[in-house]
């Protein structure tokens, strides 16, 4: 058994970061809109902590730092408020240790559908994903011909990734790609999606901080 | 002394008398609820340049001994931990690492984790005294954590390294425990931090503040 390549220089960036585990957590939440002033404006209003990314697409990504802590109900509140602050389609997506993948889509401040890959991951038993009602998503996002697909990636192909599955998801919704794998505080530690630069990217902070 | 050390769930290891009776093995302690730390000692530990930044690699390629005993130290510990490495699923040498000016942690468990944001702070792998904040959900510690910290501090005074002061003090949300520490105090912060961290007892616990002195 020999070591991977990787690894000495694995443990001395180790040192640096104090802390580091194996596999990715990040959240985030993709607004369907143009107006990148209006979501920041939101989330300053909201009194969020964030990075925002320039528009692409037609999609503006908030990296809101409590959404990565967040329980889903408060991240489901979050994203309910966004879409209807924006009157536009949000989708609110995170990965917890590369094990969990969970989101929900809400439209114009309404509820449309959420999903979990790994309902009972904390209880320690396997269970099957709950929710991803494609229908339900094809009333907030237009699928084309990628319901099928949509719904293989959501509820019969394998992961052992889930990153992997969110970005699956993300290029059958054509979600952009930078909201896959990234969150507040990979950006905060200088970590950038490819397809962005560092100046694509607004910090916002409540006032007073 | 450098070595490293290893905070992993019963069934990520063979068994608890190999690993005791490993040549490399030392200071083993059985942390409460199935959880075991260990330090694995080696004389690779012994090189001013092991794993210096741009030094090291160069001179494993200079001396194929030196690769060869990497190596062999490397297997030496990975076959210690056989049982998580057949089957984890990530990439990687631990579901977790701490690092502390003493040591690295390499935490392991083959059940989730619901890993707890942790603000270490410079010197708290060697405090003599240190107070961990933890902030939790709710006025009072929840049940999950009053236990753990007990059977923790309990854990600490029957090795005789760990003397915490109180039990936790609550305040403003967050609860606090003080400790004074004979050893390492990195081993039983993070110690304290993969317990909690245990998916298994939902301890509600956001964030762990380290705080010396």
């Amino acid at each position: 058994m020999e070591k991977r390549g990787e690894e000495d220089e694995y443990c001395s960036r180790v040192i640096h970061a104090q802390i580091k585990t194996m596999g990715n957590f990040y959240a985030n939440v993709s607004v369907r809109t143009v107006n990148q002033a209006a979501l920041i404006n939101a989330l300053i209003e909201l009194k969020r902590t964030a990075f925002v990314s320039a528009e692409r697409g037609g999609w503006i990504v908030a990296y809101d730092k409590q959404l990565e802590l967040a329980e889903p109900e408060e991240a489901e509140t979050l994203t309910a408020t966004l879409s209807g602050r924006l009157s536009s389609v949000a989708v609110a997506a995170s990965v917890y240790d590369d094990d969990v993948f969970w989101f929900c889509i809400c439209d114009k401040g309404n509820h449309v559908d959420r999903y979990n890959s790994r309902p009972d991951y904390f209880e320690g038993t396997s269970s099957i994903p709950a929710g991803g009602n494609v229908r339900r998503i094809a009333e907030a996002l237009p699928l084309h011909d990628a319901e099928q697909l949509v719904n293989t990636v959501l509820h019969e192909r394998h992961y052992v990734v889930e990153t992997a599955r969110h970005a699956d998801l993300a290029s059958a919704l054509d979600l952009p790609e930078f909201s896959v794998g990234f969150g507040y505080k990979y950006l905060q530690r200088g970590e950038l999606p490819v397809s962005l630069q560092g100046n694509d990217l607004i910090s916002v902070v409540p006032a007073g901080q | 002394m450098k070595f490293d050390a290893f905070i992993v769930r019963d069934d990520c290891i063979n068994d608890l008398e190999t690993l005791s009776n490993h040549a490399n093995v030392r200071q083993v302690t059985r942390l409460p609820r199935d959880w075991v730390l260990y330090e694995f000692h080696h004389d690779l530990f012994k090189d001013p340049d092991f794993l210096l930044e741009g030094i090291w690699q160069e001179k494993m390629q200079r001396l194929p001994e030196l690769r060869e005993a990497r190596i062999d130290m490397l297997n030496q510990e990975r076959a210690l931990l056989a049982p998580w490495y057949a089957k984890k699923k990530k990439l990687g040498d631990a579901d977790a690492l701490l690092a502390s000016e003493v040591c690295p942690y390499r935490i392991s468990s083959l059940s989730p984790m619901r890993w707890i944001d942790l603000a270490p702070v410079a010197g708290w792998g060697s405090a003599n005294t240190f107070t961990i904040t933890l902030a939790a959900e709710g006025a009072t510690p929840p049940a999950a954590v009053s236990k753990v910290a007990e059977e923790w501090a309990a854990c600490g005074k029957d090795t005789g390294e760990l003397d915490v002061a109180s039990g936790l003090v609550g305040r403003d949300g967050s609860f606090m425990l003080h400790a004074r520490c004979k050893y390492y105090s990195g081993h039983w912060i993070a110690g304290l931090w993969a317990l909690l961290s245990d998916a298994r007892w939902k301890s509600g616990v956001r964030k762990m503040n380290i705080a010396l002195g």
